[in-house]
C-alpha cells in the first residue's frame, strides 16, 4: 500500500517537473519517467524523482533568465564537462539581483539611519564611539566655532553633556547674536550648577522680566549655592533655610507673579530645524539627548514648596478671618498653575502646573462652603477634580506612548538582529563569490572546483540573506524615521517617547535587561549559541560531503 | 588541443560507456553501475548528447511498458571519452607516491 503511494507520488512530482521544464529538455524528462519504473524500491524510486525533478526545475530556473540560451548553452571546450554553466549563471544572476535590491535599500534615508541605528550597540561593545559619546555634537559645534555660526553653536550648547563647553558655547553665541540670548536659560535647566546662571540671570531679568521660567531659574541657581550646606544639616532644616532665604522666596513670588511661562522650546525647535539642514545633521541619539529637560531640576520641588507656603499663610489668614487675604494666596497659587498648564509644551510642565491648581482649588472649595456659597463650591470642588492627577498619570510623563514600551523593545531587537544578519550575510557573499571566482579560472585546482558550486548556492543564499535583513532594517526602522523627522522639522514631539525607548533598546545588546549591561538573559545566549553550534555544524557537513565526493580516479585505478 | 578536466562523476559514465561501447544503455542501469544519482546523471547525459558525443533513441520493450531512452557514445564521444579516461589514468598515476606503486 505504501510502496502504491510512494511510487504515485514520484511519479506525479515528475509529471509536474515536466510540466515546467522548458520544451527542449522535456523530452529528458520523460526519459527519466519511464526510468522509474524500472527504479527497484518505493523510496528509490522517490529519490530518482526528485532528482529528475531538480534537474527540470533547474533548467526551467534558467530558461527564466537565460531565455536565449533555453538553459543549454556550454560554448567552450573547458565547460564541456562541466555543471551545467547556465544554471550556475542563472543562481549567480540572481544573487546579484538580490545584492543590487539590497544596496538600492541605501538611497532610502531611513535605511541608512536604520543601519546606524542598528549597529550602535556594537559600537559601544568595541569602543569604536569617541568616549565623549558626542563625536557628531562635537564636530559640528567645532565646525561652527570656525564658522562663526551662533545658531550652530547654540544648537550644540543646548546639546552637549558637558556643561562648562555648553556655557563657553552659549555665551559665544549670544555674542555673536544677541538675539539668541534665550538659549541661556535652556543651558541653565540643563546644567543647574554652572556659575555662569548668577551672571545670566539679571540679563535674562531685563530681557524677558515676565517670564516665571527666569525667576524659577534664579530660585534654582540660589539652591545650587546652598547645596554645600545640605550635607551638614538634615533635610528638614535644609530646606527650611531654603524657604527662609529672602532671596529664594523673592524669586519664587516674582515666579509666581509671573503672567507668563516661556519654556523656549519653539525656539529652539526652530533652530533644531535650521542647524539640521544647513549641517545634515541627523544623528538620532545625539539630537534627542536632552529632550527631556524643559524645566528647572528643582522647579517642580520648588513650586510645591513655595504654593504650600502660600496655602498655609492663606489657611493662617483665614483663621485670623482675613478671608480675602486667604483667597489671595489660594488664586496667587492657581494662576501661576494655569500659567504653567496653559502655556507650557511638554508633559511635566502640564502635570505640574495641573497639582498646583488642583492644590489651591480644593482651598478654594473650603473657603467658599465656609462662606456660605455653595455654588462657588462646587464649582472649586469640580476645577479640583478636574486638576488632580489621575492614578498612575506620573508613568505617562514625558510623552504618550503611541506604539507601546513592548513594540519598542521587540522593534529594536528585531533591528540589531537584522544589522548583525547583513554583516554575516555581505561576509559570505564576499568569501562565497571568491571561492566562485578562484573556481573559474584556468587552472584551478580541483578543491577550488568541487568548492564552486557549493559557493555559488552560498552566494545565492547570502544575496537573499542581505536582501532579507536590509527590507527588515527598512521595514522596522521606517515608522521611527518618520516619528523623528517630524519631531526635528515640524516640531510635533507627541510620539517622541516611543522613539527615545526605542532608541535606548538599541542601545541594549539582545537578551539583557534595559537599563542594565550587568543582568544577561542566560537563556538567549544559550539558544543562541545551540543555534551557532548548529549552523558551523552543517557547514562542517557540507563541506565533508562536497569535498569529499566519489573520485573518478578511484574507479579508473581497479 | 587541451584536453578539458571534467567532473569525476562524468569519467564514471563515460567509464561505462567504454566498456561495452556499442551496447545501448538506459539511465537507471547507468545510475546503478556508477552510483551517480539521476540529478547528477542527466545532465551528464543532456551534455554528451547535445554536443554530439552520444545518440539517445527510445525503444519500445514489453507491451504496456512505455518506451525507454537508451544511449551510446558517437564515434566522436567513444573517441573524447578514451582520451580524457587515458588522461585521468596518467593524472592519478603522477598523484600516487612512489612507495605505493609496487
Amino acid at each position: 500500500m505504501l510502496e502504491t503511494h510512494l511510487r504515485q507520488a514520484a511519479t506525479v512530482l515528475l509529471e509536474s517537473a515536466i510540466r515546467i521544464a522548458p520544451p527542449d529538455t522535456r523530452d529528458w524528462g520523460q526519459a527519466m519517467r519511464s526510468e522509474l519504473i524500472h527504479v527497484e524500491g518505493p523510496w528509490a524510486a522517490v529519490m530518482w524523482a526528485l532528482g529528475g525533478a531538480s534537474v527540470l526545475a533547474k533548467r526551467a530556473l534558467a530558461s527564466l533568465f537565460i531565455p536565449g540560451r533555453r538553459g543549454q548553452g556550454i560554448p567552450s571546450d573547458a565547460g564541456l564537462f562541466a555543471k551545467d554553466v547556465s544554471i550556475r549563471k542563472a543562481v549567480l544572476v540572481t544573487g546579484a539581483g538580490c545584492i543590487l535590491a539590497a544596496l538600492l535599500f541605501f538611497a532610502a534615508p531611513p535605511f541608512r539611519q536604520g543601519i546606524r541605528v542598528s549597529l550602535a550597540v556594537w559600537h559601544e561593545v568595541f569602543r569604536v564611539t569617541a568616549s565623549d559619546g558626542q563625536p557628531g555634537l562635537t564636530a559640528l559645534s567645532k565646525q561652527a566655532e570656525k564658522q562663526h555660526d551662533p545658531e550652530g553653536l547654540a544648537f550644540a550648547a543646548a546639546r552637549l553633556w558637558d556643561g562648562r563647553q555648553c556655557a563657553r558655547l552659549a555665551e559665544e553665541a549670544v555674542w555673536l547674536d544677541p538675539t539668541l540670548i534665550w538659549i541661556y536659560p535652556v543651558v541653565a535647566v540643563r546644567h543647574p550648577d554652572l556659575p555662569e546662571i548668577s551672571q545670566w540671570v539679571p540679563k535674562l531679568e531685563r530681557w524677558d522680566p515676565q517670564n516665571a521660567l527666569i525667576h524659577l531659574i534664579a530660585a534654582q541657581s540660589i539652591e545650587v549655592d546652598h547645596m554645600g550646606e545640605a550635607s551638614k544639616l538634615p533635610p528638614k532644616e535644609f530646606r527650611k533655610k531654603m524657604e527662609e532665604d529672602p532671596a529664594w522666596q523673592s524669586a519664587m513670588a516674582a515666579a509666581f507673579a509671573s503672567p507668563k511661562f516661556d519654556d523656549y522650546l519653539d525656539r529652539l525647535k526652530e533652530l533644531d530645524q535650521w542647524v539640521v539642514s544647513r549641517y545634515r545633521f541627523n544623528d538620532p541619539y545625539e539630537l534627542l539627548s536632552g529632550e527631556e529637560a524643559d524645566l528647572p531640576a528643582y522647579a517642580f520641588l520648588d513650586s510645591q514648596r513655595f504654593a504650600e507656603s502660600l496655602l498655609q499663610s492663606g489657611q493662617k489668614a483665614e483663621a485670623r478671618g482675613d478671608r480675602k487675604g486667604a483667597a489671595e494666596k489660594y488664586w496667587a497659587v492657581a494662576r501661576f498653575g494655569l500659567v504653567i498648564d496653559s502655556q507650557g509644551h511638554t508633559d511635566f510642565e502640564h502635570h505640574m502646573g495641573s497639582s498646583l491648581q488642583a492644590g489651591a482649588y480644593k482651598q478654594l472649595q473650603a473657603l467658599s462652603q465656609k462662606e456660605g456659597s455653595p455654588d462657588e463650591a462646587a464649582l472649586f470642588g469640580y476645577l479640583a477634580g478636574r486638576f488632580t492627577p489621575a492614578v498612575g498619570e506620573d508613568s505617562r510623563l514625558g510623552g504618550q506612548w503611541v506604539f507601546g514600551r513592548y513594540v519598542s523593545r521587540r522593534n529594536a531587537a528585531v533591528l540589531q538582529i537584522s544589522g548583525l544578519m547583513m554583516l554575516i550575510f555581505s561576509g559570505l557573499v564576499v568569501v562565497a563569490w571568491s571561492v566562485v571566482v578562484v573556481g573559474s579560472r584556468r587552472g584551478a585546482g580541483l578543491a577550488a572546483q568541487r568548492a564552486k558550486p557549493v559557493a555559488t548556492v552560498v552566494t545565492l543564499a547570502g544575496a537573499v540573506g542581505l536582501l532579507l535583513s536590509s527590507a527588515t532594517i527598512y521595514l522596522t526602522y521606517r515608522p521611527y524615521w518618520y516619528i523623528f523627522q517630524r519631531a526635528i522639522l515640524n516640531g510635533d514631539r507627541s510620539q517622541t517617547r516611543d522613539f527615545r525607548d526605542f532608541l535606548m533598546a538599541t542601545h541594549v545588546l539582545p537578551g539583557v535587561a534595559p537599563h542594565s549591561y550587568l543582568s544577561v538573559n542566560f537563556q538567549f545566549y544559550f539558544w543562541a549559541g545551540v543555534i551557532l553550534l548548529g549552523v558551523a555544524g552543517l557547514v562542517l557537513i557540507l563541506l565533508r560531503h562536497f569535498l569529499g565526493r566519489p573520485r573518478a580516479n578511484a574507479t579508473l585505478e581497479r | 588541443m587541451k584536453i578539458p578536466r571534467i567532473s569525476p562523476e562524468t569519467l564514471l559514465v563515460l567509464e561505462r560507456f567504454v566498456e561495452r561501447p556499442t551496447d545501448w544503455r538506459y539511465g537507471y542501469e547507468l545510475s546503478r553501475e556508477t552510483g551517480v544519482k539521476s540529478g547528477t546523471l542527466y545532465p551528464i547525459l543532456m551534455r554528451l548528447e547535445k554536443h554530439s558525443l552520444l545518440e539517445a533513441c527510445w525503444v519500445a520493450t514489453e507491451d504496456g511498458v512505455p518506451p525507454r531512452h537508451t544511449y551510446r557514445l558517437t564515434p566522436n564521444g567513444l573517441e573524447l571519452a578514451r582520451t580524457q579516461l587515458t588522461a585521468a589514468r596518467q593524472r592519478s598515476m603522477v598523484r600516487q607516491p612512489a612507495f605505493c606503486s609496487g
